[in-house]
């Protein structure tokens, strides 16, 4: 059975608007190997060469940004391609392919300033053109699960040798975030002169890795180092082999067995156990990521109130963490993160008392309870251990749930068909920009999902959303977006139930590995000691 | 699958031999060993109210994974509910559900198998055809895609046994049922003029049953496996029941600090498979002519 | 004998194409849309409907289906929604590692069962028969998976004599990766190839001609294994090609548990998204390989005994 961290990509918002935005970049926050940053593992030196063996429980089917939506594509392709901005481990948005922007005072037009000297792996140099060619390609691709990123992007040219210039619809605060996006990562101009089938076949882009081999049915796939890349000396590793191992068991046993050096998705049951082995180590990355209960506000004890706040009262969160998660994830509260940006950790969040809840139903006009069913992806065995918990948690208030537990492809058609009374899934963040998260799940109308499928339309919720996006002040959108928590809190649309990291595991000799809020993990700053 | 097929001069003795059945019954030390390994269990299930410490599904999120202790005799699962009664619990489940499985594929799978041998010629193409479709078909492809389709738990189980599990019956059967057709005392039966229904009642299927007989044993070993099998894949009996092959599978991530969460439930399909077939096996000797 | 062959292979087709219908209808009655689960759940509502066109959801039902048999009779088997490659290709890659996986399996099972087989039936009624009937009952209760997991616990993890899981890269390692697998695999069909073959022996054991043949004065090994053995041998032929039915259907499970890139894995994997042309694909080979070799064990039986062929 799989573990859910890295089956799908993106939980977006349709459409994006918003007046006003960051101008350049903060370059702080320098992460190691860009410009002279300090790295805490900087007391040993990297060793060169060697292969890096992945097993990972996704697996790519095609490489091309502008069309991939799922982890196993983005995360492999990520190491060919790269954007003009990136995302750190820390959550910062860092200067990549670009050196920085500038905003023009409407803040409609940006001119990034490219990085000199950052050739292809095919030797050829990178240019405005590619720029042009590659955002235009993402943004006008009409079957593109992200182009819509890109849809306050009017045009984009190129100015003199080094720059490009974007013109935006109106400002728009979240548009570096989307820039760094892997949509919106930088292919030669026109392919360079090859057909897009051939481009694909054999890719060439500006990151540390090229495409060695790759089985068609995905199990398997081969990168090798980039001996042109832009960070000298980078990548150490001489080659990377990711390998499909679907089986959550069968990936830690082959890492106990050494039959590879690194794993994704680690089940939380055996992370105690893995560190306790002298020749391993874990990895436990913060994520820009909620596990939700959602409720379906068309239905009339949904649409009450004071019984959602109830079933918020009920459902005790540490106790649901502290059973299911072996000490590896945090009690939920606030529908934002902790990781993520302008995350408030002062939210009224209601805690667990049965006696509170009670009183809630009380005032409800469903106070002798009812029947209801739970609806979850019966393939992931975390979710059966939450909707147990909370069948068990929320039976003194006699609300008598019912669990169905169906496959994934019929569980994402039902709820997304609202028929559901209660569901359970997860939301991530993709950039660092929290204003994703906030339309998706708040914005009813513009948002893109109906509120995260619970239909929960609050317009004065909706119109901080949207302040929020239009806000340039760093302060001010920090105190907008705490207010949007608490009147979340106790509007209880949804319960976040709890933040899970993302959890890794390695051999003690790999040296260098980090992964970021988003999911996403470079492999030019790992060495095999 | 005894694989000796009665012929028409041995059933005429056989009918005349059906009161010393319960002798060799009796002296049968295999069909004794799973009378007495299945009478176990069924009545471990029937008793599981009683013999359970707590209730099944009795959460206790502060004390999960516990080893053996006298509160809880073969430890907690992950959400702290006491192994032991979920053992005995899930016992019910699989057992009735493996029982109640088997219903519609003997019976629908026995007419079939008669009709088509009894009547021959284009009824007998059409339904062996079929038959040979089903079986053709990977039986685990047949039985996850109509669980799809129905939904997962109970119902979706009983659909898709339905629907791949009677071709067995139909060919076995139909098998028989060519033999005995050939006997002198149906022969007589249908020129004397009596009814088709009434020899297929009287003389054809007495005789034949008995090969279904003995493989609905196996049979309910192979639905308990295949439930567990489905449960393993998160597509069998609905959670909170117990259920071993949910048992199992939510085990699985304890395989090195708790393994006989998985192992246990294991043996336990394992030995209801072996008292099973123990039985098949001993029924199949015993109404072997001699 | 060519009339029969014919005969069977004409039912043989039939069948084939039976299994690739019903597999059609079962697919498309399935809730879930695969080019939902292809783009994401946030994908505008334009683009799903354009995948699906492209793809030739949006026809009628009779209209694919007449879509997919044309292509069939012209060798393509549909391209993948998911890989965007030939299910062909995928097939190509996956088969080599099913049938290994079957092949070895079969050979652990004979070589297992015919002498626990030849042992209980020559020690009829005896405690080691009932003992070897029991063990190999042993069998028959046991899910694979729950075995393969403990053969990984013992073999792999803890002597270390065995890899976890994985095909590996040479021929060698291959080897290695397949005997646990193929052995969880055998352990089902075992138990019903020794009881077939015990009976099967035990009463030719029984027979006058035996009796003969052990007048003439052979050695009572050579007259176990050379006359008892073809004798008993076709039914338990028969007997095997049915199971081997049963082996083939049963890797979707081993192979899941053991990490193998088989056609088992990729038929699982392809329900649950709803990657309809792979589907369909594999099911046609699984079904078309189980067909066959059901074929050929009914035409060597036929071989060796003309009885069967009169039927």
């Amino acid at each position: 059975m799989t573990n859910p961290y890295e089956r799908e990509m993106s939980r977006r918002t349709l459409l994006r608007r918003g007046a006003g935005g960051a101008t350049a970049v903060a370059l702080g926050a320098l992460w190691p190997g860009v410009g002279a940053a300090a790295s805490r593992r900087a007391a040993a030196t990297p060793t060169l060469g060697g292969t890096l063996k992945f097993a990972r429980s996704v697996a790519p089917t095609e490489l091309d940004p502008a069309n991939s939506i799922i982890a196993g594509d983005v995360y492999t392709l990520d190491k060919i391609f790269e954007p003009l901005y990136v995302t750190s481990p820390t959550g910062q948005l860092t200067p990549w392919l670009a050196t920085g922007s500038t905003a023009s005072k409407d803040q409609k037009t940006f001119t990034f300033a490219l990085r000199p000297g950052v050739k292809f792996s095919d030797g050829s140099p990178l240019g405005p053109a590619d720029v042009v060619f590659s955002i235009n390609r993402s943004r006008k691709n009409a079957k593109g699960p992200l182009s819509f990123l890109d849809s306050a992007i009017t045009a984009l040219e190129a100015k003199g040798s080094g720059s490009v210039v974007v013109q935006l619809a109106e400002p728009w605060a979240p548009f570096l975030s989307d820039i760094s996006v892997f949509a919106n990562a930088i292919l030669p101009d026109n392919f360079g002169g090859k057909s897009e089938a051939e481009f694909f076949a054999k890719p060439v882009g500006t990151g540390p890795f090229t495409l060695a081999s790759f089985q068609s049915d995905a199990s398997s796939l081969t990168l090798a180092k980039n001996p042109g890349y832009w960070q000298s000396g980078k990548p150490y590793l001489d080659a990377v082999e990711f390998l499909y191992v679907d089986d959550d068991n069968q990936r830690v046993l082959q890492l106990r067995g050494g039959q590879v050096d690194l794993i994704d998705s680690v089940p939380p049951a055996d992370v105690s156990s893995l560190k306790s082995d002298s020749g391993l180590s874990v990895g436990l990355y913060p994520a820009w990521e909620v596990d939700l209960l959602v409720m379906n506000e068309k239905l009339p004890q949904y649409a009450d109130l004071h019984v959602r706040r109830a079933i918020t009262y009920a459902i005790n969160r540490p106790a649901l963490v502290a059973a299911s998660s072996f000490g590896t994830a945090k009690p939920g509260g606030s529908f934002f993160p902790p990781s993520l940006e302008y995350y408030s950790a002062s939210t009224p969040v209601l805690a667990a008392s049965l006696s509170a809840a009670k009183a809630e139903l009380a005032k409800s006009s469903f106070p002798k309870g009812f029947k209801t069913t739970l609806l979850i992806d019966g393939g992931v065995q975390k979710w059966r251990t939450f909707a147990q918990i909370i069948q068990q948690q929320l039976a003194p208030l006699d609300i008598d749930v019912t669990i169905n537990a169906l496959d994934h492809a019929a569980f994402e058609a039902t709820f997304q068909k609202l028929d559901y009374d209660l569901f359970i899934d997860y939301a991530i963040n993709d950039i660092s920009d929290p204003d994703e998260m906030a339309s998706f799940e708040l914005d009813f109308k513009a948002g893109g999902s109906g509120s995260y499928w619970s239909s929960y339309d609050n317009p004065a919720v909706i119109k901080l959303v949207h302040q929020a996006e239009a806000e340039p002040v760093p302060a001010r959108r920090a105190a907008l977006y705490a207010k949007i928590q608490a009147l979340v809190a106790g509007d209880a649309p949804f319960v976040p139930l709890d933040y899970p990291p993302y959890i890794y595991a390695f051999s003690s000799k790999v040296q260098g590995f980090a992964v970021n809020p988003g999911g996403a993990y470079r492999l030019e700053d790992v060495w095999l000691a | 699958m005894s694989g000796a097929l009665l012929t028409a001069p041995q059933l005429e003795l056989e009918g005349a031999r059906m009161p010393s059945f319960w002798r060799r019954a009796r002296r049968s030390p295999t069909l004794l060993a799973g009378c007495t390994i299945t009478g176990l269990i069924v009545l471990a299930a029937i008793l599981a109210p009683i013999l359970s410490p707590d209730r099944p599904d009795q959460q206790d999120l502060f004390h999960i994974l516990s080893g053996f202790t006298w509160q809880h005799p073969l430890g907690t699962d992950e959400l702290g509910r006491d192994e032991l009664s979920r053992l005995l619990y899930a016992a019910r489940t699989d057992l009735k559900v493996g029982a109640l499985a088997v219903v519609f594929p003997f019976c629908f799978g026995t007419l079939m198998g008669t009709v088509a041998g009894y009547y021959g010629g284009l009824v007998d193409s059409i339904v062996m055809r079929v038959v040979d479709v089903v079986i053709a078909f990977p039986f685990y492809v047949l039985v996850i895609g109509l669980v799809f389709v129905v939904g997962p738990g109970e119902r979706g189980i009983y659909v898709a046994f339905a629907v791949a599990d009677w071709v067995v019956y139909a060919r076995t059967i139909r098998a028989s049922t060519l033999i005995v057709r050939e006997a002198d005392y149906v022969a007589a039966a249908r020129t004397g003029g009596i009814g088709d229904l009434r020899i297929l009642a009287r003389h054809v299927l007495p005789n034949t049953i008995t090969q279904a007989i003995v493989y609905v044993m196996n049979d309910i070993v192979l639905v308990i496996v295949a439930v567990v099998t489905l449960g393993y894949l998160g597509l069998g009996v609905q959670p909170p029941t117990p259920d071993w092959g949910a048992m199992i599978s939510d085990g699985q991530e304890f395989l090195t600090t708790r393994w006989t969460l998985s192992t246990i439930p294991g043996i336990a399909v394992v030995l209801t498979g072996l008292g099973l077939s123990l039985i098949g096996d001993g029924l199949a000797d015993v109404l072997r002519p001699r | 004998m060519r009339s029969y062959a014919a005969r069977r292979l004409v039912a043989a087709v039939g069948v084939t194409l039976g299994v690739t219908v019903a597999t059609f209808l079962l697919l498309h009655v399935e809730p879930g849309d695969p080019a939902r689960l292809v783009l994401g759940e946030h994908a505008s509502p334009q683009a799903v409907a354009a995948l699906r066109r492209s793809w030739g959801l949006d026809r009628s039902l009779p209209s694919q289906f007449w879509r997919f048999l044309s292509g069939l009779l012209r060798g393509h088997l549909g391209k993948s929604y998911v890989y965007g490659v030939s299910a062909t290709s995928l097939i190509g890659q996956r088969i080599g590692v099913t049938l290994a996986l079957v092949a070895l399996a079969t050979l652990f099972a004979v070589v297992i069962a015919v002498p626990l087989a030849t042992l209980a039936a020559a020690r009829k009624e005896r405690p080691l028969d009932h003992l070897v009937r029991g063990l190999s009952v042993l069998g028959l209760g046991m899910p694979a998976f729950w075995f393969g997991i403990v053969l990984i616990e013992v073999f792999a993890v803890h002597l270390k004599l065995l890899p976890v899981g994985g095909w590996g890269s040479s021929p060698g390692q291959h080897l290695e990766g397949l005997v646990l697998p193929a052995l969880t695999a055998s352990f089902a069909i075992v138990p019903i190839l020794v009881r077939s073959l015990r009976v099967g022996m035990a009463e030719v054991l029984d027979a006058e001609f035996i009796a003969t043949v052990r007048s003439k004065g052979i050695g009572e090994v050579r007259v176990l294994l050379a006359h008892v053995a073809r004798n008993a041998l076709i039914p338990t032929l028969t007997l095997l090609g049915i199971n081997v039915a049963f082996l083939v259907g049963s890797t979707v499970i081993v192979e899941q548990v053991f990490d193998l890139n088989g056609l088992g894995s990729l038929l699982l994997d392809a329900i649950t998204n709803r990657d309809f042309p792979v589907v369909q694909a594999v099911t046609l080979v699984l079904a078309a390989i189980v067909v066959v070799l059901n074929l050929l064990t009914d035409l060597l039986a036929a071989r060796l005994d003309p009885r069967i062929r009169l039927r």
